[in-house]
């Protein structure tokens, strides 16, 4: 009678929820709307950047009105080893896993506490995050 | 009385759960949904029981009511709970 339900990777749709999971990480150096420059030194507009060291994580609006996370992953990483460290982050797909999963944890605790649900949440070895939302009826 | 919900976020930033309309995971992206289990009633035994869609197993048999069926089956399949690996399996199998 049950069914699972699957989502193999989560987009981005609240910028706020991917400012949390930066500070979540240690960054707090936020700004929005600006520009900034890509690996190459060409200018981009984009809606959210987090300095990193001396790189910035930003976010870009993508054609269908979700985010796209854009750095220079490996300079990113370099910039802040401790925080990485701290983190369990070994390399650069760990760094953007980190990022979307607490982006997401943030999207739904958000989401859900607006129709009345507290979420309790937990990280089990694995990384994963056990949510569990609750609401008094 | 309050109603609970779990899912579970993959270190990979996906999002996995039992279905149940109150979260919409299609905000998030495309989702997919698969058969986890069935509940039936035995006519023989007049009690009603929980199968595993995936092994066909027949996990518990002797349920009264249909409501307690449900309940049983979806603490089964939830996150923390003895059949939550079937999802994870099912994850496995189509990475490898």
């Amino acid at each position: 009678m049950s069914h699972f339900t699957k989502l193999d990777r989560a987009q981005i749709t609240s910028a706020d929820a991917f400012i949390k999971a930066c500070k979540d990480l240690g960054f707090t150096e936020i700004q929005r709307d600006v520009t900034i420059k890509d690996y190459y030194g060409k200018s981009i507009k984009v809606d959210v950047a987090v300095k990193a060291g001396k790189y910035d994580i930003a976010l870009q609006k993508n054609e269908s009105g979700k985010y796209d996370m854009v750095a220079d992953w490996w300079g990113v990483r370099g910039a802040a080893p401790e925080l990485m460290r701290k983190a369990k982050i070994n390399g650069d797909g760990d760094l953007q896993d980190y990022l979307l999963r607490h982006t997401t944890k943030h999207t739904i605790v958000e989401r859900y506490a607006r129709q009345g649900f507290r979420a309790d949440v937990t990280e089990d070895a694995k990384q994963n995050l056990n949510v569990v939302l609750t609401r008094a009826y | 009385m309050s109603k609970s919900i779990a899912l579970q976020i993959t270190s990979q930033g996906g999002v996995q759960m039992l279905q149940d309309d109150q979260v919409d995971l299609r905000e998030l992206g495309l989702v997919k949904v698969s058969r986890a289990s069935h509940v039936e009633f035995d006519n023989e035994k007049q009690t009603w029981f929980v199968q595993s869609a995936k092994t066909l197993e027949v996990l518990r048999d002797d349920f009264k009511t249909r409501e307690e069926a449900l309940t049983w089956e979806k603490a089964f399949y939830s996150p923390g709970g003895q059949g939550w690996h079937e999802i994870e399996d099912e994850t496995k199998g189509e990475e490898s």
